[in-house]
């Protein structure tokens, strides 16, 4: 039970009836009590709610391993969660300000989706708390906010390795693009773009979808008949799985290249067979023999059962890692002062990588490229900006 | 009903407005968190939005879904005319302006259309603004939305946009009574209860469509504008097709036709999920229970049961004068 | 070229036949309780996850008992909700009732997230990526079972509507309930009959376009959304209607995404539907009289 609000007990109908009415039982604050509390803002409910449960694990298994051990200064952590229902942008500036000024939590992890951070920019100000999100559109940390810590890699910087990767060891000349039509894949493909124009090249064609497309074949067929030799595409889990999929039964012959979506777990169980071949831009993958990877593996596959890690988990489980020892090296323990030490961080070692805080509030600066061979997203090259 | 009961009425329902405004304003602040205020100026803003509705949806019992298209047009417009360097009051008469304008645009043509394929076409029209604010990036920004417009400088001031918001609901719940009251009311209702008899009698029933439409319109851009004057941010995701059925939703809830309804509605479908919260996954699925639940015991909404309740009240004191404008049993 | 706008027409018709078998449940309830169920997207996604997140994942049944326990499952609930939804708001206002669905439909897409993960499910079905070639074209052997099975649908609505008495009795009821009930036909029990059938069809039409793509919480939406402007399309309340709007659907969606712009294809259709309407103000089949106080 999180909410001061207890409608538990009455029957659906009263509570309707009664909840207007019910205000000044809103009223109550929580009491500066002992534990410290950190927030999550990601969605839980609807369509999104597979980011939301990852988000949850990873930080969940990186909270227990504190407490565990007694807490920070003595005091336990207690996570606060609030759906923000993903690109939500009233629901997110809701969730937030919950969690901020009723759960009075010191930090926060999320929002995870582009129009979910933009409008809690401002009130992150406002309140004080530092929120450490995972949205990926360079416009995120161009708003220049010192409260926003971006723990992935910016698609500004990932999207430029991915095209320098192509057109340079691939030797692709001919290129498609491809985007969810969305901030994400807007932004991302956006990059792609500007990137391209600065080594010379001008993709022949680009084509857009939503997360509903569920045929991509006058897609796929436009990119064969412009004859191209590979199509960057930036978009989400499924729609990648499907576009992989559909582009083997038609029997194409362009490569296919994109964001990290191109080496999750979703996308190779939709895209099967398909898979092969596709290649990535991203920062982590399980199967990475790296040993501090394989720890995580084990650990995560303890905390749930049958269970794997995948980049959402791992990299919001290295977020709230960063909050914990930002909270043991900060003098007090309030977003303030997280917030200055965050900051101060310059070589922390994650699972997925080495953070380190500059001027603009990125703190990922390496990516791998991936490459899918029978079904498992192998490493081809790892790059450092 | 004679004018001076009306007038009579509306002087009573004006100073019962206002005082429950004011009194919002002064008590809100003291007992609600930010949190709560926060939710209370979005409230405020879906009351707007269901206000607007009910005059194409409620008075004239034409469906339309295209209210979150109008909201949308409101908010850009403003934004973009005010960056463009014009003063707030003018970008806000701007947007009112071209909301309005495409209320007609739509309106007009679509004239013909019934029932179900107004409601389609009305909803297509909804995607189709929703897609172009998503893809004329050169003019929107695109999916990303715009960030940190200056508005009023109230962004995120939730206890003085409180106030804002608590005027301006006023003023257009007080000017839909009156519009309801006044002599255009007489034909809005000849028009609901019987077309053919109306156009009978003389109503020039395109027009009376279209000017309901418009409206209606005016009404979800001036909402556009209070969604940018509290955010500060606004992109494409707030106005999507398919929040038009959260709207459509609110105004049956509460009650068709019926300004109170308007403001119940919102205030169920906008308060209540965040009451929920507690539940965490659960509390969607149990909101829309909820909802079936309330249609199920006050088809007539709930505006329909808090007037039945006060007149079974004040039926025992005296004989009660019929109120036309908040009471309607039959929907669209 | 020939080749290509051939795929590209085939395309559309198999995902059109997709549009059309929502959009007959959609216009058996209509003509039956003068009800637009916005939940009828919302069955197609039950039905797809009842199947692979139950029957198939749990259960592991072989496919074809797995269609029918679906269906005899669904078919419950679509009697159910006759009951649940339908009967307390019969007399209620057509608005109030279509609200109830969206309380539905809101509902069910949460619930479905609670009970099977918000992780979408894959599906092989019979066929997997089994694909065909066409007259020179590629094409998933499912478009074509899905083609046929919208075309059984249609020969079995006809002959169960027009030639049989449990038939009779469904159009009778749909023409005036009352006057059915007058005569003796016991409309309730017929009416949830209609409901279980217009569940059956869309649960049918999940279980068909599951091994396409996923089946996800909100696989539903966008398929209500398309099956609704077929419906209108082709006439509301007109079963040739819901056919020809469906495959027409599909056809200006995957021909308008090749050959004018994939970014606006949404602008496109839906531009479509609007001018269609323009012109046509009862959808192609539809009759003017058709709307019902």
């Amino acid at each position: 039970m999180v909410s001061p609000v207890h409608v538990s007990r009455r029957s659906l109908i009263q509570a309707l009836a009664l909840a207007p009415l019910a205000a000044p039982a809103i009223i109550g604050r929580a009491h500066a009590a002992d534990p410290i509390r950190i927030g999550i803002s990601g969605p839980m409910t609807g369509q999104f709610a597979q980011n939301g449960q990852w988000m949850k694990n990873g930080v969940a298994i990186a909270v227990k391993q504190v407490n565990d051990k007694g807490g920070i200064k003595g005091r336990m952590i207690d996570v606060r969660i609030a759906d923000d229902l993903g690109p939500n942008p009233t629901a997110a500036a809701n969730a937030v300000t919950k969690l901020a000024t009723q759960d009075e939590v010191v930090a926060l992890v999320g929002p995870h989706y582009t129009p979910g951070i933009l409008p809690n920019v401002p009130l992150l100000g406002k309140y004080k708390i530092p929120a450490l999100t995972g949205a990926t559109g360079p416009v995120v940390t161009q708003q220049g906010s010192p409260w926003v810590f971006r723990v992935r890699l910016n698609d500004a910087i990932g999207a430029d390795l991915l095209v320098k990767y192509v057109t340079e060891d691939l030797q692709w000349k001919k290129i498609g693009l491809g985007y969810v039509n969305t901030a994400f894949g807007q932004s991302g493909i956006a990059v792609v773009k500007a990137s391209l124009a600065k080594r010379n090249v001008e993709p022949v064609l680009v084509q857009a979808h939503t997360d509903a497309t569920k045929d991509y074949t006058s897609q796929i067929l436009a990119f064969q008949q412009a004859g191209v030799d590979g199509i960057i595409v930036w978009t989400d889990d499924q729609p990648a799985g499907l576009i992989a999929k559909q582009s083997k039964t038609l029997g194409v012959k362009f490569g296919i290249a994109g964001n990290t979506a191109f080496s999750q777990p979703i996308f190779l169980g939709l895209a099967g067979e398909g898979a092969d071949g596709c290649m990535a831009i991203g920062e982590f993958v399980k199967d990475n023999p790296d040993q501090r990877v394989q720890a995580w593996k084990k650990l995560y596959a303890a905390a749930y059962p049958g269970d794997e890690p995948e980049l959402y988990a791992t990299v919001y489980h290295d977020a709230a890692r960063l909050i914990i020892a930002a909270m043991e090296r900060a003098d007090a323990i309030s977003g303030e002062a997280i917030q200055k030490t965050l900051t101060e961080i310059r070589d922390f070692q994650g699972i997925v990588t080495r953070y380190g805080w500059t001027d603009n509030g990125d703190m990922t600066h390496s990516g791998i490229i991936t490459r899918v061979a029978g079904g498992k997203p192998e490493i081809v090259k790892v790059i450092t900006s | 009903m004679s004018a001076d009961a009306n007038a009579l009425t509306m002087r009573a329902l004006a100073v019962l407005v206002i005082a429950t405004a004011i009194l919002c304003g002064l008590l809100l602040p003291r007992f609600l968190s930010v949190y709560y205020l926060q939710v209370a100026d979005v409230t405020l803003i879906n009351i707007l939005l269901v206000l607007g509705l009910n005059f194409i949806l409620g008075f004239g019992g034409q469906m339309s879904l295209a209210q979150c298209a109008f909201f949308g047009i409101g908010a850009y417009t403003f934004t973009l005319l005010q960056a463009a360097g014009m003063p707030v009051p003018v970008a806000a008469v701007g947007a009112i302006a071209l909301s309005a304008a495409v209320g007609m645009a739509l309106g007009w043509p679509t004239l013909r259309l019934k029932g179900h394929y107004l409601a389609l076409c009305t909803l297509a029209f909804a995607l189709i603004v929703e897609r172009l604010l998503v893809n004329w990036e050169g003019l929107t920004n695109g999916a990303n939305g715009i960030t940190a417009i200056p508005g009023i400088g109230l962004a995120g001031e939730n206890d003085k946009m409180l106030w804002v918001l608590l005027a301006i609901v006023a003023i257009a719940y007080l000017l839909q009574v009156w519009i309801a009251n006044g002599p255009l009311g007489l034909r809005i209702r000849a028009l609901r209860d019987d077309p053919l008899a109306a156009q009978a009698v003389g109503v020039d029933i395109s027009r009376l469509k279209i000017m309901l439409f418009v409206i209606s319109a005016a009404y979800g851009g001036l909402a556009g504008i209070c969604y940018v004057l509290l955010r500060g941010y606004i992109s494409p995701d707030v106005f999507s097709w398919q929040s038009t059925f959260s709207y459509l939703a609110m105004a049956v809830v509460g009650g068709l036709g019926s300004p109170l309804g308007a403001a119940l509605g919102a205030i169920l479908y906008t308060f209540v999920p965040e009451l929920l919260r507690f539940m965490q996954e659960y509390y969607f699925a149990v909101f829309g229970v909820m909802v079936i639940l309330v249609i199920t015991f006050f088809p007539a909404g709930l505006s329909g049961m808090v007037i039945s309740v006060v007149r079974s009240l004040r039926r025992r004191e005296k004989s009660f004068a019929r109120s036309d404008v908040t009471h309607h049993e039959r929907a669209a | 070229m020939l080749q290509t706008f051939i795929q590209i027409v085939l395309v559309g018709l198999a995902v059109g036949a997709a549009y059309a078998l929502v959009a007959l449940g959609y216009t058996l309830i209509w003509n039956a309780v003068s009800l637009v169920n916005f939940a009828q997207g919302d069955l197609v996604m039950l039905g797809a996850f009842v199947s692979v997140g139950w029957l198939a994942n749990r259960l592991g049944m072989p496919l074809w008992l797995n269609l029918v326990t679906m269906l005899v499952i669904l078919g419950i609930f679509g009697a159910a909700l006759a009951w649940g939804i339908y009967h307390p708001l019969r007399n209620a206002p057509q608005l109030s009732a279509i609200v109830a669905t969206l309380g539905l439909s809101m509902a069910l897409q949460n619930i479905a997230v609670i009970i099977w993960g918000p992780q979408p499910l894959n599906f092989a079905g019979a066929l997997g990526t089994t694909s065909v070639h066409l007259f020179g074209s590629t094409i998933y052997a499912q478009y074509l079972v899905i083609l046929a099975a919208l075309a059984a649908m249609m020969a079995i609505q006809h002959v169960l509507f027009q030639h049989t008495g449990l038939g009779r009795a469904m159009r009778a009821t749909a023409q005036d309930a009352e006057a059915a009930r007058l005569m003796g036909i016991p409309t309730a029990r017929i009416i949830a009959f209609i409901f279980a059938y217009a569940t059956m069809l869309a649960a049918l039409a999940g279980w068909l376009i599951a091994p396409l793509s996923y089946v996800s919480s909100d696989m539903g939406v966008n398929l209500s959304l398309r099956a609704f402007a077929a419906t209108i399309l082709g006439g509301f309340g007109s079963i040739p209607g819901a056919l020809v709007g469906g495959l027409a659907f599909g056809v200006i969606e995957s021909a308008g995404s090749f050959y004018i712009s994939s970014e606006y294809i949404d602008v496109i259709a839906f531009g479509v539907l609007i001018a269609v309407l323009m012109f046509r103000p009862q959808g192609i089949f539809g009759e003017l009289e058709l709307e019902r106080p």
